[in-house]
């Protein structure tokens, strides 16, 4: 068990600052109406390698999504008749992952090109 | 606008939120707890694992109420950190810029304050000023004027829509105290008031009592004076003072710190009797429901009745008005007028200080353009760089901001040591408080926006992709932007040093040069008579005055007036026409004054033609004027006026209407000119002799002035007040003070202009000359490869050099066409004020442009002699 997790943490990838927004919405997008739990297991299935990703850190990120009015949360209740809190997209989050997609094309394909180009 | 409002309900409501997210972490808790128990942990692990997965509930809520509720303050403290990076990296334009905007800042904060403590900033030691009104007959120009006692009781008992009206004297007046008749008073400053005056302003009292209904020749003593100059001494409670050698009691002493309602501190209080007296000055509390406009309009209407009644027409009836209470009093108008006059001048010089800042700036986006079309690719949105550029001026401006308070913490108290020595003392706290604090900051905020928004927008309106690809080459907008700050910048510092100019004419015409008299060597000493205990023979306490001063060893000459030069012109009695037949000539409103023999020769002022009023000239004997030269060529054109019959038509205040009187003009003398009156429009004058002024009213002669010329050089002024209380011991001279000082006085508002016009033109033209440097330095920059090839191709170097030159005197040529228009407007509405000076001075004018046009050459050509310079090969070699 222990030696699992030195390994994982050293194969983590840090997020960079400012992708976990997008990640968040891109989820929402797709999966639709998600909790927090389920958002953090979800983000932890589809990475190809493990996110660093302290599930804690969500909450900073939802609280600022949810104020720029992307997304809203609503008390409800699980399958397993519990209460949680459910995310889901608003109409001006889906315009904002696409601006936020093509912001980030346009980013990795600058990094890509300063990484590539001889320098 | 949701976020907003979202924010500060979190701000105001943090319990919820959190309460909130500790449920939400509840049930995240639970949710991995189970999940882990799934994959066969034990329950107690599985608690510790859920846990470990979720980084620590503190820390998250901790990070989460981040988010919510600070994450702006974090961007702007970022862009704050990098606009004051960006400032520390280049500082000298961070110092100069600081400094320019702090003058600019420093000297509006400077006036404010002055404006503050006048109008805002109540007295202290009254109860909630806001609810205080002062009361009088209205003046033309917005302001108040006394009115009678009469009209004040009238008032008192008809008004509903106030809680209590008082009453008080204009001014304090200058009266004689002494604790006993068997010592010499000394001179203090009285302020009659009526006996509700300290209940209604809410006035304490630190000692005894305040006035109570009834009270008659009683005092309430400044706690400053009782502690200064009777050392506090108790026993002066309830004993007696001889005020003008009238016994008053001493009912009480007023709470330390109250000085009075206006901006000569009162050094004790004497009660109106119900007889009362003069003219007054009302104040009013104001019911808590009632605003001011509605009492005004009860004001007004119970003046206009009140006039009715006594028969008074309604066009000559003078009506009653209201004002916010304030140290200005009546004359708010004027604080707010010369205040804001004096602001609109400096406030030319922080625009051209902006505008500097703000043309640098731009220069500097540009040279920052890669860093900002980096931003933008990176996804930076446009408002994020906006914001970010807008800080970095905000930064600057509050720099700025900063240092403008503390220099208008040094510029005011060395401002009132150049000020002409005042006749008596003036309470106008020049403390910073919240007011003066919000006016700069609001300013230094005011001004960034303004001035930042444009650069701004201009700035990271970058086409990212251009700019990446191959570096900056066209800024042609930037550019035109900057050349309007330049021409803004010139336009600003022409109207300064033009209106600088016409100040200083003002200031020659107005006296330096020739005011008609001899200014040197006279002193001046002023004995109120018109205070109640002295005898009602004036008439031989002057003669036994004058003489007195005439014996005196050091005294050359001496005669009195009612008015000397300076500060006033004359007094305002009536009007006057050529002829005894009523109705036959035009009549003229000249300058008054009564003076006794001797005055012209005193002054030094010529006896054209005639002769000056004699011995011979008494109340019995038939009575004759003198008149000015400007006077008698109106009232006689192309005629000798001497021996001529005279009407004079004297205002008394009689409802009848005025006294008629035919006069014989026996002396025609020079005119004078000494205050703000300009060359060549002398006021027509007419003097009336001491000994026959009973005839033209009374009353004239309660205040005169001996006006003596030294024999040496020592001032007469000691000599004056120990002669007049040796005379009699309860007298004082009300004022004392050189001929020379009485007049710098009553020109100070002209010197204070010309001063602040002079010093902020002078700036202005600095920062004007820095303005173009920069950008024709900027343009040479720009150009630099075009004007290299240029020269590699043959051109002749004196072609390259006119070539940037043009570029600047385009802009000195439409700055000066825009300043010198401005500053012909400003000379029509300056001419309105001081009649007689041209609005148009050709010398100035060409004087002004001729200046700008060399300032902007020499600012122009090191640049431009750069570019021809012999490093421009280099240039072609760049990029």
């Amino acid at each position: 068990m222990a030696a699992k997790a030195d390994k994982t943490a050293a194969d983590r990838v840090e997020l960079l600052h400012g992708t976990l927004d997008l990640i968040v919405l891109r989820a929402l997008a797709t999966m639709g109406p998600l909790h927090a739990y389920e958002l953090a297991s979800r983000l932890e299935q589809v990475a190809e390698h493990p996110l660093m990703l302290n599930q804690g850190t969500l909450y900073p990120a939802l609280v600022r999504l949810e104020q720029r009015g992307w997304i809203k949360g609503t008390w409800r209740q699980t399958e397993s008749r519990r209460d949680a809190k459910y995310y889901a997209l608003a109409p001006a989050g889906k315009r904002a992952v696409e601006d936020q997609a093509a912001r980030w094309r346009r980013l990795s394909v600058f990094v890509d090109k300063l990484l590539t180009d001889d320098v | 606008m949701r976020r907003f409002f979202d924010r500060v309900l979190h701000l105001l409501r943090v319990r919820r939120p959190d309460a909130d997210l500790a449920r939400e972490l509840d049930a995240h808790l639970a949710l991995l707890q189970e999940s882990y128990q799934a994959r066969g942990l034990s329950p107690d692990d599985a608690r510790r694992a859920a846990r470990m997965a979720l980084g620590g509930v503190a820390q998250v809520t901790e990070q989460h109420r981040d988010a919510r509720s600070f994450r702006w303050l974090e961007d702007a403290l970022q862009d704050a950190a990098h606009g004051a990076r960006l400032l520390r990296r280049s500082p000298v334009f961070t110092i100069t810029a600081a400094l320019s905007l702090a003058i600019g800042i420093g000297a509006n904060t400077a006036i404010f304050t002055v404006a503050n403590s006048l109008l805002f900033r109540p007295p202290t030691g009254i109860a909630e000023a806001s609810e205080l009104i002062v009361i009088g007959s209205a003046r033309g120009d917005g302001g108040l004027n006394p009115l009678p006692y009469a009209s004040y009781r009238e008032l008192a008992s008809r008004v509903t829509s106030v809680r209590a009206v008082f009453a008080e004297g204009l001014f304090p007046r200058v009266m004689g105290l002494a604790r006993s008749t068997a010592v010499s008073a000394e001179a203090v400053l009285g302020h009659s008031v009526t006996t509700n005056y300290f209940a209604v302003l809410g006035v304490v009292p630190a000692r005894g009592r305040m006035f109570a209904e009834g009270d008659r020749s009683a005092a309430v003593l400044n706690h400053d004076y009782w502690t200064r100059r009777l050392g506090g001494d108790e026993r002066v409670l309830g004993g007696t003072l001889q005020v003008n050698g009238q016994p008053v009691t001493v009912v009480g002493v007023a709470a330390p710190g109250f000085q009075g309602t206006g901006i000569r501190a009162s050094d004790l209080w004497l009660a109106i009797g119900p007889e009362g007296g003069g003219s007054v000055v009302a104040g009013a509390r104001l019911r808590p429901d009632v605003p001011l406009a509605v009492a005004a309009a009860e004001i007004a209407a119970l003046g206009d009745a009140i006039a009715r009644d006594r028969g008074v027409a309604p066009q000559q009836a003078n009506r009653l008005n209201a004002l916010p209470f304030s140290r200005a009093g009546g004359n708010r108008n004027v604080v707010v007028g010369f205040a804001g006059a004096l602001m609109v001048l400096v406030s030319l010089v922080l625009a051209a200080a902006c505008a500097n800042v703000a043309g640098v700036m731009l220069t500097r986006a540009t040279a920052r353009a890669r860093e900002i079309s980096l931003r933008a690719a990176l996804g930076a949105g446009r408002g994020r760089l906006v914001r970010q550029l807008l800080t970095e001026m905000l930064v600057l401006c509050l720099i700025g901001g900063l240092l403008g308070l503390a220099l208008a913490q040094i510029v005011l108290p060395a401002a009132m040591l150049v000020l002409p020595p005042l006749p008596s003392s003036i309470v106008v706290p020049l403390t910073i408080d919240w007011r003066v604090l919000t006016f700069a900051l609001s300013l230094s905020l005011g001004v960034a926006v303004i001035f930042g928004v444009l650069p701004a927008l201009k700035s990271s309106r970058v086409d990212a992709r251009g700019v990446l690809e191959d570096g900056a080459r066209s800024a042609s907008g930037r550019s035109r932007l900057r050349s309007a700050f330049v021409v803004g910048q010139i336009a600003c510092s022409v109207l300064l040093v033009v209106l600088a100019t016409f100040f200083v004419r003002v200031l020659r015409h107005a006296g330096g040069d020739d005011p008609g008299f001899q200014v040197r060597g006279v002193d001046l000493a002023t004995i109120d008579a018109g205070v109640p205990g002295l005898g009602p023979d004036r008439a031989a306490l002057w003669r036994t005055v004058l003489e007195r001063v005439r014996q005196s060893p050091g005294v050359e000459r001496a005669s009195l007036a009612r008015v000397p030069p300076g500060g006033f012109e004359g007094i305002g009695v009536g009007e006057v026409a050529a002829g005894d037949q009523p109705g036959t000539s035009p009549m003229f409103k000249p300058g008054w004054n009564v003076v006794d023999t001797g005055y012209f020769a005193t002054l030094g002022i010529p006896i054209l033609a005639g002769r000056d009023f004699q011995s011979t000239d008494t109340a019995a004997s038939p009575l004759v004027v003198v008149v000015s030269e400007t006077l008698a060529r109106q009232l006689w054109p192309g005629r000798a006026a001497i021996g001529q019959p005279m009407r004079l038509s004297v205002v008394t205040g009689d409802p009848k209407g005025p006294l008629r009187l035919i006069a014989t003009v026996t002396g025609v003398v020079g005119d004078i000119r000494s205050s703000s009156l300009v060359d060549g429009m002398a006021d027509p004058y007419v003097y009336v002799a001491l000994a026959q002024s009973e005839a033209i009213g009374n009353g004239m002669t309660a205040q005169m002035s001996v006006v003596a010329r030294r024999r040496g050089a020592a001032a007469l002024t000691g000599t004056m007040a120990t002669l007049v209380q040796a005379i009699d011991r309860r007298l004082v001279l009300a004022n004392a003070q050189s001929l020379s000082d009485a007049i710098a006085l009553g020109l100070t508002p002209q010197r204070i202009l010309a001063t602040i016009c002079g010093v902020m033109g002078l700036i202005a033209v600095l920062l004007a000359s820095m303005g173009i440097y920069g950008v024709t330095a900027y343009t040479v920059a720009l150009r630099r490869r075009e004007l290299a090839i240029r020269l590699a191709l043959g051109a002749p170097r004196s072609r390259v050099l006119s070539l940037v030159l043009r570029q600047g005197s385009w802009l000195v040529a439409i700055g000066l066409g825009i300043g010198l228009t401005l500053s012909l407007g400003a000379g029509q509405v300056l001419s309105v004020f001081f009649y007689g000076l041209p609005a148009a001075h050709l010398p100035t004018l060409l004087g002004t442009a001729s200046l700008f046009v060399v300032i902007g050459a020499a600012a122009s050509v090191i640049p431009a002699r750069q570019a021809v310079g012999d490093g421009w090969r280099r240039s072609l070699q760049e990029d």
